[in-house]
């Protein structure tokens, strides 16, 4: 699958990001409306905001409280096990919820990418994104 | 369910977009069809005017270059 990247507006000029449209769930609740979230390889995880757990019966505190440390510093986090929801796929996954993410969530490299092989493609215009699903015995 | 990168409809309407807040992009992702502080305020909303369509982004503080 291939998806291209999405525009936003930069300070100055719009810039380009990798945007997926995904949904998460707790195990057997009802799935979240689909939202933008960010592939981002630098990420040790998935992380989404908090704001979005109740709505599909996380009680965000209730989880593994973590840290995450990132370029904007250090900050709390809870862990729960969610499902995230992209295309056809289903992946039963561990995700961070954080009260203070810039956006609605992070696709990082456990939950995410190791279920795909990933490519960032800049040949195209606008880039894209492709994606193989991974199977594993 | 993501075919191009509907550049100006997008681009305008998250430009016109609340920052630091919830909004619901149409599924052509050419306008907001609602917007709230929280992800639950803009379901909500969307439930309201019977929208199913929709996708939801949070706008960041500020429309910087985003290190996350």
């Amino acid at each position: 699958m291939r998806v291209p990247f999405k525009q936003v507006p930069g300070s100055t000029i719009p810039v380009l990001y990798p945007l997926l449209r995904v949904a998460i769930s707790k195990r057997h609740g009802p799935k979240s409306r689909p939202f933008e979230a960010m592939v981002d390889s630098g990420a040790g995880d998935c992380m989404f905001h908090s704001s979005i757990a109740p709505g599909i019966g996380i009680k965000v505190e209730g989880g593994r409280k973590e840290t995450r440390t990132g370029i904007g510093g250090t900050q709390d986090v809870w862990v729960h096990p969610v499902q995230l929801w992209f295309g056809a796929d289903m992946l039963s996954i561990e995700a961070a919820f954080s009260h203070t993410l810039p956006v609605a969530g992070l696709l990082g490299r456990m939950g995410f990418f190791e279920h795909y092989k990933i490519t960032f493609d800049p040949s195209t215009h606008p880039p894209e994104i492709e994606l193989e699903r991974i199977y594993r015995a | 369910m993501e075919k191009s990168i509907q550049s100006e409809g997008r681009l305008l309407a998250l430009k016109s977009a609340p920052l630091n807040a919830w909004i619901a992009l149409s599924d052509d992702e050419s306008k907001i069809v609602a917007h709230g502080a929280t992800y639950e305020e803009v379901v909500h909303r969307l439930e309201e005017i019977g929208d199913e369509t929709a996708f939801l982004v949070k706008t960041p503080p500020s429309w910087d270059l985003l290190s996350v």
